[in-house]
């Protein structure tokens, strides 16, 4: 029996001595004096493993997809083909993502089953949502315009691309590849990093430090492009202020796939 | 000197308890004068009594949270400074360590393939084309790394004023750094005692995380 609503400092427990009700955390009966008993659960130090919250979980499964990165990336670096045909090369890549997307989705489906829905999040006014679908469009050409040119650079640095002419236009050519590089990653990641993700950091920490921590948290996902890492979480930042300003996932969602389709169209 | 009150129960002048009872009916004494620790009864009928016991096993439950917090800040601030160290050695020795390694491979082929005559093959400006190109991705990699560990420092300075967050950031950072130098380097990275030693930081840091989160809402509730 509780008087708080299962808080466990507040838990009742029957003295002894004189039989009436007395709070647990009490030293002493205050009816009768007598000593509390030995036996009686105290506080626990280790009690924030209930109070945290759905955070240390999320934390759990963003370590879990992390790995299925490191092996994803692992096992293409291996059974990687060079002298291959492009197309051929394509298929059996955009094969693999597909079973590691597979793989992430199922991850991501059952830590949202384990963890729970996060709480509602506040009402957004209309004004505020407006703003952001109007301001989202200019963001995201200037998202893809600073990707492309970060990538330039990066190439005018450190050599040529890894994706080759050949290997761009047969990715283009590609139904799957539109599905596994455009409409998943939109779908599963904006769920898992600005729904569950976001809105457990923001009950811990408050908005700012959410958004800034969940776009950390989405830019080091992308573990095969480690290099693509800075201006993701970037992008991270554009997704988690299109998630805060309307208070809904289907702007983020949008916002994703067109930032991949662009990216994907321009090779 | 005894401090004195009287119970509105059963109007007993008595001295002050430290169970904050009337001696003869039992009753919390309400006009508890300059001492303010007896909390009003949450419940009808149910008191709760001078909340000593509790509270200080509160206390001493938040130091504990507090002393893991000191705990994760110690290991970020010792991973933050072996990081940037490790890195900035390295990027200040990219362009010596490149043409070395090169020097190495470039010995080992006159030896194997043939003589000298390799090296003569070898043509002299594509091998500083190639030097160039590499020493500028040794420098990148190694400026992220040195970027990264001062990243680590700035969250085991901040560990005490944000608690969540730099505990959250340094997690994820660690695990995001570890897992690309893994990708990086897998016969360094993979060792035994590598591996033991990243494990034991991740769940160090994990802890901190859910110790940083019960410690916030504990002093959040304390204000």
């Amino acid at each position: 029996m509780t008087l708080d609503g299962g808080d466990p400092g507040r838990e009742l427990t029957r003295c002894w001595r004189c039989g009436r009700d007395v709070l647990r955390t009490l030293e002493a009966c205050p009816h009768c004096a007598a000593p509390r008993r030995r036996g009686v659960r105290r506080p626990s130090i280790d009690s924030s493993r209930k109070d945290a919250g759905r955070l240390p979980g999320v934390l759990v499964v963003f370590g879990i997809l992390l790995a299925i990165s490191v092996l994803h990336v692992i096992l293409v670096s291996s059974g990687a083909k060079p002298d291959a045909a492009p197309a051929a090369l394509v298929r059996r890549q955009l094969a693999g993502l597909l079973a590691f997307e597979l793989l992430t989705t199922a991850v991501i489906v059952a830590g949202i089953r384990i963890l729970g829905r996060p709480s509602r999040w506040p009402p957004v006014n209309t004004g505020s949502t407006l703003a952001a679908w109007g301001l989202s469009v200019v963001g995201l050409l200037l998202m893809v315009r600073l990707n492309t040119g970060y990538h330039e650079l990066l190439q005018q640095q450190l050599g040529p691309a890894p994706i080759d002419a050949a290997t761009a236009a047969a990715l283009r050519g590609s139904a799957l590849a539109y599905l596994v590089l455009c409409f998943q990653p939109a779908v599963v990641e904006e769920i898992f990093f600005r729904w569950l993700t976001l809105d457990s950091l923001r009950e811990a920490m408050g908005v700012p430090a959410a958004v800034l921590t969940s776009s950390l948290m989405f830019g080091i996902a992308h573990i095969g492009m480690p290099l693509s890492i800075p201006i993701l979480m970037v992008l991270g930042v554009l997704l988690g202020l299109a998630r805060v300003a309307t208070g809904s996932l289907v702007l983020p969602i949008a916002l994703h796939f067109f930032h991949n389709l662009v990216l994907l169209v321009q090779g | 000197m005894a401090e004195w009150v009287i119970c509105s129960s059963c109007q007993l002048k008595h001295s002050r308890r430290v169970s904050g009872i009337c001696p003869r009916c039992q009753s919390p004494v309400d006009d508890a004068g300059p001492l303010d620790t007896i909390p009003a009864p949450a419940v009808p009928g149910v008191y709760e009594g001078p909340q000593t016991g509790a509270s200080s096993l509160g206390s001493l439950a938040q130091s504990a949270r507090g002393s893991q917090l000191k705990v994760a800040r110690a290991i970020l601030l010792f991973v933050g400074l072996i990081t940037f160290g490790v890195n900035a050695v390295a990027f200040a020795n990219a362009e010596a360590n490149v043409e070395a390694a090169f020097g190495e491979e470039l010995a080992k082929a006159n030896t194997i393939g043939g003589g000298p005559f390799r090296v003569l093959q070898f043509r002299r400006g594509r091998y500083l084309e190639q030097v160039g190109r590499i020493v500028r991705s040794v420098r990148l990699a190694t400026g992220g790394g040195a970027l990264l560990g001062l990243v680590f420092i700035g969250c085991g300075l901040g560990v005490r004023r944000y608690p969540v967050p730099a505990t959250v950031a340094g997690l994820v950072l660690y695990i995001g750094g570890s897992a690309i130098f893994l990708y990086i380097d897998p016969e360094t990275n993979l060792r035994p005692v590598a591996l033991v030693m990243k494990l034991i930081i991740v769940f160090a840091l994990f802890k901190a995380v859910r110790a940083a989160v019960h410690y916030q809402k504990v002093s959040l509730g304390d204000e």
